[in-house]
């Protein structure tokens, strides 16, 4: 990757020196950004919202009204094969979905952003070894490794003894079956994001102010707090959004393949998945999952797209 | 450092992953809970049973003998037996599945290419055109639609409406069979290979050397054609091998989705039937392609950049 960088493509590494307000701005001028960034919160207001404005229940089964189509009698979206309203699934899908992005966004800022620091600030070993680690987990098959994992923690949910198992358990029951899920983000999701801000971090550190601040007394930590981390932001806004879809996309592909959330709970990747499974006589039942995913991804990407032309001082107006 | 020192440290960085996915592998496998043979047994295992099974399989020793045994084993090419399929040695489990897995791979790295290269560089010559607009727009979808959500809408689209390919199946690389499948999994390889072909062929458009070639009266086609595309290209390769750990991660959804009987959908049957020797071998395979296409991108790299040599 770092012959990318060194032919300017990378996608994070943006100068910053705009003000906040400056890129408010900026972004509030990106049509395509600002309707997406409403539509996100419109959605996932709706989603978080359902049990208030769904009579139906997305565990709740109804023989009577099987494969019910859209826009029918039987609700909005119709049902599926065991009579289940597909609107109420697809509003707990979401739930899932903005979950799995909420903990990848705090793996990244939580773990990602302090090792970065602590690697580009101190140097020596430590920057060796987190380095090193962060090549071989970027060439590592990501998702086959992501359902291993997932494999394991959902057997020692189910059936492992000792304390670790108990640990993992109690924690599941906290995260709604998400456990598995949650687990591969802490694994993966930290690569990135600290190779990222290792990176700025160099840049920064040998910038005249760094060594200015040096020579007046500032410490370590009002340096990386106050310098650092300061000119971090742009980069680091910009990588959170561009992985947002990647960890709603871990979370539905785990789920799909029988590793996430269990059922009755329905995750848009198993909704995806049961929906195919009648896709030549109920074609809607997987449609509609998947236009839902692919929108909010989209949309997502959209908004990541915004954010990183607003940050970035070198497009005109942010367009 | 030398040509040779890069690859020879290259080469040994290769060695160094292959180990920590093994590693990872490993302590997956072995410490998920649960027995692999009394969930298969027909009725109850006695522990007498139990142990002799354990001691079939090498399982009673301490894990650290397990992990050394089973990596020396495997480097000789001794992946054990799956369980799943009653007896049947791992290694003719892997190679009866492979050719549709790496068809459908390497298939989608070259329609990646083919398609993807010409519109980064028309796109790259109509700078900020309508075109320009439109292939970034159209290269965000091909992005952030996942294959298992563009799976099933194109079976929805071309097999149960339009009924022109079948909805499922394999027959081989050339048959109606694997144009889904291809289609899906190239998405993504035409967006990010456009992507940076536009973007690299945008910054060589740019430099001094293009414009005195064209100052001198040079064709624009000739200098695109001859001297642009070929510098312009040189960042691409790295972009085709990252390409190849992404695809085989899709192709394991494409596969199930599709129901090819591949390495991807054996990976997924057996993570659910919980057969660890297959799960194991299976990822050590992919991971070993994965950092293979990493190298020779490595030295590809190496022998088209000049200055990537010295570095």
């Amino acid at each position: 990757m770092s012959s990318i960088e060194s032919a300017g493509l990378s996608a994070g590494r943006v100068p910053a020196t705009l003000a906040p307000i400056e890129i408010a701005r900026r972004f509030s001028h990106r049509r395509i950004a600002l309707v997406s960034a409403a539509l996100l919160v419109l959605i996932v207001v709706l989603a978080f919202s359902s049990d208030l404005w769904l009579t139906r229940d997305y565990a709740d089964q109804d023989p009577l009204v099987r494969n019910q189509p859209p826009l029918g009698d039987a609700g909005l979206l119709g049902t599926d094969q065991l009579g289940r309203d597909l609107l109420a699934r697809l509003m707990f899908g979401i739930r899932l979905s903005v979950a799995a992005a909420a903990f990848g966004v705090l793996v990244q800022l939580a773990v990602g952003v302090p090792l970065g620091l602590l690697a580009g600030y101190r140097g020596g070993w430590i920057d060796s070894v987190a380095m090193r680690s962060v090549d071989v987990m970027l060439a590592v098959p990501g998702l086959l490794i992501a359902l291993l994992i997932g494999m394991n923690i959902k057997e020692q949910v189910a059936s492992g003894s000792g304390a670790v198992a108990d640990v993992l358990r109690s924690i599941d029951r906290l995260t709604a079956g998400l456990t598995p899920v949650f687990v591969v983000l802490v694994v993966f999701f930290w690569v990135s994001m600290a190779r990222i801000v290792r990176g700025e971090t160099r840049v920064v550190m040998a910038r005249d102010f760094v060594r200015a601040a040096r020579g007046l007394g500032a410490g370590p930590f009002r340096i990386v707090v106050h310098h650092v981390l300061r000119n971090c932001i742009a980069p680091i806004t910009v990588s959170v959004a561009l992985l947002i879809p990647v960890t709603m996309l871990t979370e539905a592909a785990m789920s799909l393949v029988g590793v996430g959330v269990d059922p009755p709970r329905p995750s848009l990747g198993v909704m995806i998945y049961e929906g195919a499974q009648q896709i030549n006589s109920f074609p809607y039942q997987t449609l509609v999952p998947s236009i839902t995913f692919a929108a909010v991804v989209l949309l997502v990407g959209f908004v990541g797209d915004g954010l990183r032309a607003a940050l970035d001082p070198t497009t005109e107006q942010g367009r | 450092m030398s040509a040779n020192g890069t690859i020879a440290r290259r080469v040994g960085r290769t060695g160094v992953v292959l180990l920590v996915v093994y590693a990872i592998t490993f302590v997956c496998v072995r410490l998920t809970p649960g027995n692999p043979f009394a969930a298969r047994a027909p009725r109850a295992l006695s522990p007498d049973q139990q142990a002799r099974l354990e001691r079939q399989f090498g399982l009673d020793d301490p894990w650290p003998v397990q992990f050394v045994r089973y990596l020396f084993r495997a480097l000789s090419g001794d992946f054990g037996v799956s369980y799943a399929h009653q007896g049947e040695d791992v290694v003719d489990v892997i190679v009866a599945r492979a050719w549709p897995t790496m068809s459908l791979v390497g298939a989608a790295l070259l329609v990646g290419l083919v398609v993807g290269v010409p519109l980064g560089v028309a796109a790259a010559l109509r700078n900020d055109s309508w075109f320009d607009h439109l292939l970034s727009g159209v290269s965000t979808l091909g992005v952030a639609i996942p294959v298992f959500v563009a799976t099933p809408v194109l079976v929805i689209v071309l097999s149960v409406y339009a009924g022109w390919l079948p909805a499922q199946g394999w027959d081989g690389l050339i048959s109606t069979t694997a144009i889904i499948p291809i289609v899906v999994l190239a998405l993504e390889p035409i967006a990010v290979t456009a992507r940076f072909t536009r973007a690299s062929m945008i910054e060589v458009l740019r430099s001094d050397h293009h414009r005195t070639a064209r100052a001198r009266g040079l064709a624009r086609r000739t200098v695109v054609f001859r001297f642009a595309l070929r510098n312009g290209l040189v960042p691409v390769t790295t972009i085709t091998g990252l390409q190849v750990a992404g695809l085989l991660g899709s192709v394991v959804l494409v596969e199930s989705a599709y129901n090819v009987p591949g390495l991807g959908k054996e990976f997924l049957a057996a993570i659910t039937a919980r057969d660890y020797p297959v799960v194991m071998a299976a990822t050590l395979i992919f991971a070993a392609v994965i950092v293979v296409a990493n190298l020779l991108v490595d030295v590809a790299y190496a022998r088209l950049d000049p200055r990537i040599r010295s570095a």
